[in-house]
């Protein structure tokens, strides 16, 4: 029998390429060239739109971005995920301590002095509620006393994401993760701070305020911020005193801080220290049992419970033989069993406990303050592995995801996308990002953003279109291809998995879309329900009506035709339209359509752009590409008075009557508009 | 006295370049353009991803020449584009006219073309596959890459394309 490759080897060679081939790349080259000067010519000199960027990023402006470029989120540690620091550095491991990673190098106090570097440090909790994040402490060597040092933060891996300057001792992280407080003065002003280190606001405690402790910063549930029972109001207002419920939350949480309780996950158990016992119960106070006992001279803190609630994690500080302290981390079941030592040399740790508890859930959505809308029509595109936004005619571009290029990329920008990427609310974008430094390229994790780059959620998914809900609260991927799909929200929360049928056959790399009114998904030639129910066959849309419902657009016998809703009318717009090549869009009114044509049948190449006047039934040919190259409509403005297309690789726009065609972007067939 | 020629070290340079792109491109380009007509069935699609993918070789030129793979990089390049293509227009023709007929070079192939007639039972994906690991000596991983899918799905791509081959080859040799 012979090779396949060999059999397709011999195929191929029935076809060849047509004479002049080099001179038409040739051709296109220059062509591609002179537009980006005309473009670049267009909006004054290249110097000018580089320098306009420039001081567009220096101005306090809605328009600037996060710099540099927010990156992603990074992933939520795994459940359980032990932190502690030891000797100066930070560690990862699992929940028993084994496979520990040091993420952080750092030097022990006690060669702090003659040393030059950083100690780490930490107390209080580490894990920002949702996993994503490290907060520590790090202190320069030789130590001083008058230098606190720095506060840290990090990803599970180490990455360092901000460092600055700090006073006091615990880091409070925000309910929602996105910041800590900390003592800017000891005493005297709280900084809050966002996880890329910038100082959002700084709050200075009432005059005449009395420390009753080493009180720190810390926030109460419903993201109040508080030290002691001083509330700090974040919009600057005067300091003011909690009331005596939220007051009484502070205290209970004060006491988590310095290692004199903890409450289990669901909140239905706690554990505290009572002298040199450890005690478990309700947490309402009833029930409780000893769990163990300290020997003299030995301190316990309670520390926290597992994720599961089954085990607490707890610290032991004793007198060591010889001289000097023994410091170490310990678990043991809630029933007093199976008392472990999971690190030695350290009473400083943490494991990472998704929230569960029902007062960490805000009853409500996540109270996000809302981006500012964009002007519609905004283009948004990508670029060489970034992610740009810019005004409609591609003038004043802001870079707002800066990634590796495709040649430094396994031939795929590091930020990219498919599809649509506006929000049909037009106030976030989402796109992809596959790490080029995972040698197979394989990641395509989700990211969400607003339109100033700033990621409002990052995860991993696979497939490709990302689907935004017809409400624009939350965006549909392939979890599993071509098993399971994702319903996530804007803050990365995965609301729903749902299974296709284990039958299922995809007949090619289909992705989910919503259905317009948002209950179900439709997949290939499935409708997927979104509260679970059983798949069921999908009303494929085999028949497209405009935006009012007047006018439909369909195949038939290998035409393209539109009619009037009712059948009548019909009206052929090419004959034999070779639609895998062909693109349409219908105007946001319905009263233009635009397609492509050109071609015939398999040896089409759709290089002409067509509009349909849907009231007098006129089709106006607006522009063309090269012959033997392709053009594709992308949609209208949301005025419905221009068209955005790629042509040869570029983003081009025109007027619906064919005037003032415009050269928008080089070297990119993925843009969008925003919705209005 | 005529006025001395001048030309500047940068346009001398960039002339080299354009005379080793050309030469890559004389090389490589027929090749390329057979293996995508084998994916796409359709030669004006596949000269047009062929002249894409060398545009944007081109344009790096600099970079992907030095490299040890060029053609690699080009391969990858072309099928990158290739999947965006078929995506897209996938896509849009599904929301806007619904599912139609295939109408590729291989669907009206006469019995002859034994080959023909079996690539036309094929989904574009599977062909680009096959090309892929068949002809270019691809791993499962490279064409995922490539294809942007996982090699677990390159696997079952080729296990069915290798499959519509073998049948009707053994009829044939039978």
């Amino acid at each position: 029998m012979p090779r396949i490759a060999d059999a397709l080897e011999r195929e191929s060679r029935t076809v060849d390429l047509e004479q002049g081939d080099f001179e038409r790349l040739l051709g296109r080259r220059e062509r591609t060239q002179r537009n980006r000067r005309i473009r670049a010519g267009g909006v004054g000199v290249a110097v000018a739109l580089v320098m306009g960027i420039i001081l567009a990023r220096s101005l306090p402006s809605d328009r600037i971005p996060a710099d540099p470029p927010v990156e992603p989120r990074p992933a939520p540690a795994a459940s359980g995920t032990l932190t502690y620091i030891l000797d100066g550095d930070v560690f990862v491991a699992d929940p028993d301590g084994s496979n520990a990673v040091k993420i952080a190098d750092g030097i022990s106090l006690d060669d702090c002095a003659s040393a030059t570097g950083f100690s780490m440090w930490g107390e209080g909790a580490m894990w920002s509620p949702d996993g994503r994040y490290l907060a520590y402490r790090r202190t320069p060597c030789p130590y001083t006393e008058e230098d606190w040092g720095d506060v840290v933060i990090a990803d599970a891996a180490g990455n360092v994401l901000a460092t600055f300057p700090a006073d006091g001792w615990d880091i409070g992280w925000s309910p929602d993760s996105t910041r800590v407080a900390v003592w800017d003065t000891l005493f005297e002003t709280v900084g809050v701070y966002g996880v890329d280190g910038a100082r959002q606001a700084q709050i200075a405690m009432p005059s005449g305020w009395q420390p009753a402790g080493d009180h720190d910063p810390a926030w109460l549930r419903d993201g109040t911020l508080a030290v002691d029972a001083v509330e700090l109001p974040l919009d600057g207002g005067p300091a003011g005193s909690l009331d005596q419920a939220r007051a009484a939350e502070g205290r209970q949480d004060y006491l988590i801080t310095i290692g004199q309780r903890a409450v289990s996950p669901d909140g239905s158990r706690a554990a505290f220290v009572d002298g040199r016992s450890l005690v478990f119960g309700r947490s309402d106070g009833t029930g409780s049992v000893t769990l163990l006992t300290a020997e003299r001279g030995t301190f316990l803190a309670v520390i926290g419970f597992s994720p599961e609630g089954d085990r607490i994690l707890f610290s032991k500080d004793g007198d060591r033989q010889g001289g000097g302290r023994t410091r170490e981390l310990w678990s043991v079941g809630v029933d007093g069993s199976d008392a472990r030592l999971v690190v030695a040399g350290t009473e400083n740790g943490e494991w990472f406990v998704p929230s569960e508890e029902p007062g960490d859930i805000p009853a409500e959505p996540s109270v996000e303050p809302q981006p500012a809308a964009y002007p519609s029509g905004t283009l948004a595109y990508v670029l060489d592995g970034d992610v740009y936004v810019a005004d409609p005619d591609g003038a004043n571009a802001v870079r707002i995801a800066d990634g590796r290029p495709e040649e430094d990329c396994a031939g795929s920008g590091e930020y990219w996308a498919e599809g649509s990427m506006w929000s049909p609310d037009g106030l976030y974008l989402a796109f992809r990002y596959s790490d080029c430094s995972d040698p197979d390229h394989a990641g395509r994790d989700v990211v969400i953003s607003d339109a100033e780059g700033n990621v409002l959620a990052s995860f991993p998914a696979q497939g490709w279109n990302i689907a935004w809900s017809p409400d624009s609260t939350r965006v549909a991927v392939w979890n599993v291809w071509p098993e399971t799909i994702g319903v996530y929200g804007l803050d990365g929360t995965r609301q729903a998995e749902l299974a296709m049928p284990p039958d299922w056959t995809n007949s090619g790399d289909d992705d989910p879309v919503w259905t317009t009114d948002g209950t179900s998904l439709n997949v290939g030639d499935l409708e997927v329900p979104l509260e679970g129910g059983t798949p069921s066959q999908a009303a494929l849309p085999d028949r497209t009506y405009s935006p009012d419902g007047s006018q439909v657009a369909y195949v038939d016998d290998g035409a393209l035709v539109v009619a009037a809703a009712d059948g009548s009318g019909l009206q052929e717009l090419v004959e034999d339209w070779p639609w895998a090549n062909g693109t349409t869009s219908w105007s946001p009114t319905g009263d233009h359509f635009a397609f492509t044509a050109g071609g015939h049948g398999s040896t089409g190449s759709l290089h002409e752009l067509r509009v349909l006047d849907a009231a007098s039934g006129s089709v106006t040919l607006l522009t063309e590409a090269q012959r033997g190259t392709f053009l594709s409509v992308i949609g209208f403005s949301p005025q419905g008075d221009r068209i955005l297309y790629s042509k040869e690789g570029d983003l081009w726009s025109i007027g619906v009557d064919g005037s003032n065609a415009r050269f928008l972007v080089a070297g990119t067939t993925e843009g969008e508009w925003s919705p209005s | 006295m005529t006025e001395p020629i001048v030309v500047t070290d940068a346009a001398l340079d960039e002339l080299e370049a354009s005379r080793t792109f050309e030469a890559f491109y004389q090389a490589e380009a027929q090749t390329l353009f057979r293996r995508l007509w084998l994916v796409t069935g359709n030669r004006a699609e596949a000269e047009e991803l062929m002249q894409d993918a060398f545009l944007r070789v081109w344009e790096r030129w600099d970079r992907v020449g030095p490299m040890d793979d060029p053609l690699g990089y080009l391969y990858r390049t072309a099928m990158n584009l290739f999947r965006k293509r078929y995506r897209r227009t996938m896509l849009a023709v599904r929301r806007t006219v619904g599912l139609a007929p295939s109408n590729d070079d291989f669907s009206d192939a006469e019995d002859r073309h034994v080959v023909r007639h079996v690539l036309a039972t094929l989904p574009p994906r599977q062909r680009a596959a096959l090309v892929l690991t068949e002809m270019l000596g691809f791993t499962s991983k490279e064409a995922g890459s490539a294809l942007g899918v996982t090699d677990a799905t390159i696997r079952s791509l080729t296990r069915h394309g290798r499959d519509a081959f073998r049948k009707v080859m053994e009829v044939e040799d039978a």
